[in-house]
């Protein structure tokens, strides 16, 4: 005895294509994105402090590591090779020196000879504000 | 299509694996000058500005501000908080061997206690 009519196959399945799409899309999104963010930041043990602002996008980051070495975009470069790449941001922008946002980025452990220097250098430039990151503590 | 997903599904728990934590980042603001303009200034007030001096001690880095020498983040807040003229902006003068980390906390300090601006100066070698 027939109790039902037999259920059609496939009728009610939900199609997978677009949410895999989807899903992939978002997984090459979220590598882009963190690509770009690992370039330009350096891994470092920043001084773990409030700070006063959030992050805001800067148009050149200065990562100092504790070793003394100063990294621009995943690149090592010397003292007078940075104060050459924040000049040539300068004369991009205008020349003028307020354009020009600086994030400094220098490891904790590290001695303040280097950021004293970068500050004497730029303020020859003409520039007047820097931003220094700190990492706010869990 | 089973197989499809499974190897989404992998993927997605590759990344979330591998992926490092970005610790929180903020940003402090100070102004940059050098020593001489620092000098003119101060003269320019009635009251003297705060000028927070980053010094190394020894095998430590201090914070010394007037007479007072200071070693922690916390004792130098509140000194910097009974100061009144806040809007003639603080003064943080750091030696080439201090940590960066008291430099810093010094910046930090500056801005909790009220002071509209902290002025970032490197400190003249010393003779």
């Amino acid at each position: 005895m027939r109790l039902s009519k037999p259920r059609k196959q496939g009728q009610l399945g939900i199609s997978m294509t677009p949410m895999i799409d989807i899903v992939f899309l978002l997984i090459i999104f979220f590598m882009t994105v963190s690509q770009i963010t690992y370039v330009n930041d350096e891994p470092l043990e920043l001084p773990q402090l409030a700070g006063t602002d959030d992050q805001e996008t800067s148009t050149f980051t200065i990562n100092i590591t504790s070793e003394g070495n100063i990294v621009i975009s995943g690149r090592t470069a010397s003292l007078s090779e940075t104060l050459l790449f924040v000049g040539q941001e300068l004369s991009a922008r205008g020349g003028d020196p307020s354009q020009v946002k600086i994030m400094i980025r220098c490891d904790h452990r590290r001695s303040s000879d280097l950021v004293n220097e970068l500050v004497r250098k730029l303020s020859e430039l003409g520039i007047r504000q820097i931003r220094v990151g700190v990492q706010v503590s869990s | 299509m089973t197989s499809m997903i499974d190897v989404v599904f992998l993927l997605l728990i590759f990344f979330l694996v591998t992926t490092t934590f970005v610790k929180a980042e903020r940003q402090l603001r100070p102004m940059i000058q050098v020593q001489e303009e620092t000098q003119e200034s101060s003269q320019q007030g009635f009251l003297e500005p705060a000028v927070v001096y980053v010094k190394r001690r020894g095998t430590q880095s201090i914070f010394k501000l007037g007479g007072r020498e200071m070693t922690t983040y916390d004792e130098l807040l509140e000194v910097l908080q009974v100061f009144e003229n806040k809007e003639d902006g603080s003064f943080v003068v750091v030696d080439d061997q201090v940590s960066f980390d008291m430099t810093a906390a010094a910046i930090q300090a500056c801005r909790e206690a009220g002071f509209t601006s902290v002025s970032y100066v490197p400190a003249n070698e010393s003779p």
